[in-house]
């Protein structure tokens, strides 16, 4: 280790230029990977309110058409339709109804100031599926969501811009001129959280004069462990069915597009109201992009590290005159490249993390909207594994040929060589 | 400088045997004969000198003796064992265990300190604990007197120290050969000497056979036996 960290200075030392340009291209190819990995990361990793991302599953469409294909309707589901399809399933711990789109309404508390809040109508479930963090008060019974009460869990955040305070629990306020009692206090959540955000959480209520398919209902399904995607799927498959044969007087029927979906494809955009998502082709493409990520500046890279090792052709020689064999004449030079790498992968990788929080519109909300995410979402465990893992990746592949090229050097020519 | 043969002995076991090598270098346009039939037989403790005009295929030699490089045709025998079907990390292995070389232009590693330079063969050879290479480097440092440069980059030493560095690191293995291509061509005749008799004290309290390439008459006639090459060929 010491040796090589030795060599490694001594190219810095006599060839500035190439190892700063070699550390420089290795820090930007990590940050450019590193960012796109970061902004695909948010999207899956387990963070309040939705620590249990990996088993957390979602209906959120209906699709029905006619008998003879003429006609089609898709879109969000009412309630008693995503009560029949994902209500009672087996293997699952905790099945929540709620609206899946955030409405943005406008609020006016003690404060006085009429601002726009994000509001999210849920049944009591939500709070068992989705882990919020509750600073105060309580959250609204079932029998309150039947009742359909006028009650609300607002965020700390929202609190303070309603009343000034951070426990306003028993005030009242108005939500869409409507008059509603804050029960409850939540910790803010980030809009990265795309289903269990929210400002302002009332009870679901649903619309009497509903449509009995369509609506903005989706369904949370908290799988119990054990509990697989398939295994859910199969008794919603089930579900459709009946429905299917409920439609069959009016002449329609309902298509079944492989529901209940986990967190990938719900996130990465791969699903829409009438089409069976195609999980498979979305991660071909999404490697791809990586795949390109790293073989470019490899390639770059290793057209650095072979100019550098161009002039150690005699040092190489030398070593194998010593007794150095073509094997480890390549591990040196991998892992001598590895040391680069990674130093570069650290600057690179701090540079993401500095982009991700300082730079607005690298992260957006589903809905459109910039988000600033929490360090803890750019800086952790997995994104290290993963940058070095990167890192390993780009130094393999950009160090293994020119390694191999030197291990297959000619040892007579190459101590002979005038360049040491 | 002499150095007496009468003082020593060596075996009249071969341990170097060269039969009938012949080394040719082929391009698209050219085909050059470096080494033409080359018989050539060495006994254990011999110091050999190898003497010839430039070019005439000495280093060549040098170079196959120390599996460097493979002959074109004939077969190189080393302590007994034909090489010519060794694998090249056989190779390898071989030269770390048995051979060491000293080059003209030192060809220490820049990049390492002189205990690193002279530990490298150890490093590429299994089974020796960090502890015992760093007390054969020890030794062999203390032995050729440069232990107080232990630490020194080879760009901070004299061209003899770099020589003392070099022959440091071909004998830190306890080699049975010492391959030297012209090892005092870059060093005054004061160092030369000094190097000579490194060479020669080797040769004679070590038992270590000496193949040595030279220009110089003088260090050739204090060998037990000059060796003189012309165009590829053994003359006398």
């Amino acid at each position: 280790m010491k040796q090589k960290l030795l060599q490694i200075l001594y190219d810095m030392r006599t060839q500035p230029v190439s190892g700063l340009v070699t550390l420089i291209g290795t820090a930007l190819s990590i940050f450019l990977i590193m960012t796109v990995m970061m902004m695909q990361e948010v999207k899956t990793i387990p963070f309040a309110p939705e620590s249990n991302r990996g088993r957390i599953y979602y209906g959120l469409y209906f699709h029905q058409e006619s008998m003879d294909g003429n006609q089609s309707r898709s879109g969000g589901m009412s309630l008693p339709r995503a009560q029949q399809l994902y209500g009672g399933l087996e293997g699952v711990e905790e099945t929540s109804f709620f609206y899946n789109d955030l409405e943005d309404k406008n609020v006016k508390g003690l404060t006085d100031v009429l601002f726009s809040a994000k509001v999210r109508y849920t049944d009591n479930a939500f709070w068992r599926v989705f882990d919020h963090k509750l600073l105060a008060g309580r959250y609204y019974t079932p029998e309150e969501v039947s009742a359909h009460r006028s009650l609300a869990v607002v965020s700390e955040e929202t609190a303070r811009r309603l009343f000034g305070s951070e426990n306003p629990v028993g005030q009242h306020f108005d939500l869409d001129y409507n008059d509603f009692e804050v029960i409850g206090v939540v910790a803010n959540t980030s809009l990265l959280a795309s289903m269990g955000c929210g400002d302002i959480f009332a009870p679901l209520e649903a619309a009497s004069t509903e449509d009995p398919n369509f609506g903005g209902t989706a369904a949370a399904l908290l799988a119990a462990p054990g509990t697989t995607g398939e295994d859910l799927a199969g008794q919603v498959k089930a579900r459709y069915s009946a429905a299917d044969a409920e439609m069959a007087a009016d002449e329609m029927r309902a298509v079944y597009h492989g529901t209940p979906f986990g967190q990938e494809i719900i996130t990465q955009g791969w699903m829409g109201s009438n089409t069976t998502p195609d999980p498979d082709a979305g991660r071909t493409d999404r490697l791809t992009i990586y795949i390109i990520l790293l073989i470019v500046p490899a390639i770059n890279l290793s057209t650095m590290l072979h100019s550098r090792l161009r002039r150690r052709v005699s040092e190489l020689g030398i070593r194998r005159a010593l007794g150095c064999t073509r094997r480890r004449i390549i591990t040196d030079i991998v892992a001598e490249n590895l040391i680069v790498t990674v130093a570069g992968g650290i600057i690179g990788l701090l540079l993401g993390v500095l982009f991700g929080l300082f730079y607005d519109g690298l992260f957006v909300s589903p809905a459109g909207e910039a988000v600033r995410p929490a360090l803890s979402l750019l800086l952790n465990w997995r994104i290290l594994v993963t940058a070095f893992g990167v890192c390993f990746i780009l130094n393999l592949i950009s160090a293994s040929v020119p390694a191999w090229q030197a291990s297959r050097l000619h040892p007579a020519e190459a101590v002979n060589s005038s360049r040491l | 400088m002499h150095y007496a043969l009468s003082i020593k002995n060596y075996s009249t076991m071969s341990i170097i045997t060269l039969s009938g090598i012949e080394k040719v270098y082929r391009t698209k346009e050219i085909e050059t004969t470096a080494l033409e039939n080359v018989n050539l037989s060495i006994e254990q403790g011999e110091f050999v000198s190898i003497m010839g005009p430039s070019g005439c295929g000495k280093s060549t030699l040098l170079n196959i003796i120390g599996l460097l490089d493979r002959p074109t045709a004939g077969t190189v025998s080393l302590m007994g064992r034909e090489c010519g079907g060794m694998n090249d990390n056989t190779l390898s292995h071989f030269r770390n265990a048995n051979l060491g070389f000293v080059f003209q232009s030192f060809h220490l590693i820049p990049s390492l300190t002189v205990a690193d330079n002279v530990e490298l063969p150890l490093d590429y050879r299994s089974g020796m604990s960090g502890a015992e290479r760093r007390r054969a480097v020890d030794e062999v440092l203390e032995r050729l007197g440069i232990s107080h440069r232990r630490k020194h980059m080879p760009g901070q030493l004299s061209g003899g120290q770099c020589q003392r560095v070099a022959i440091a690191r071909a004998i830190v293995g306890k080699p049975s050969i010492i391959l030297a291509d012209e090892p005092t061509g870059n060093l005054d005749s004061k160092m030369g000497a000094e190097v000579m008799a490194l060479l020669h004290e080797l040769n004679r309290r070590d038992g270590i056979t000496i193949v040595m390439v030279t220009h110089n008459e003088a260090h050739a006639e204090d060998t037990d036996r000059t060796i003189r090459f012309f165009d590829g060929r053994i003359i006398s």
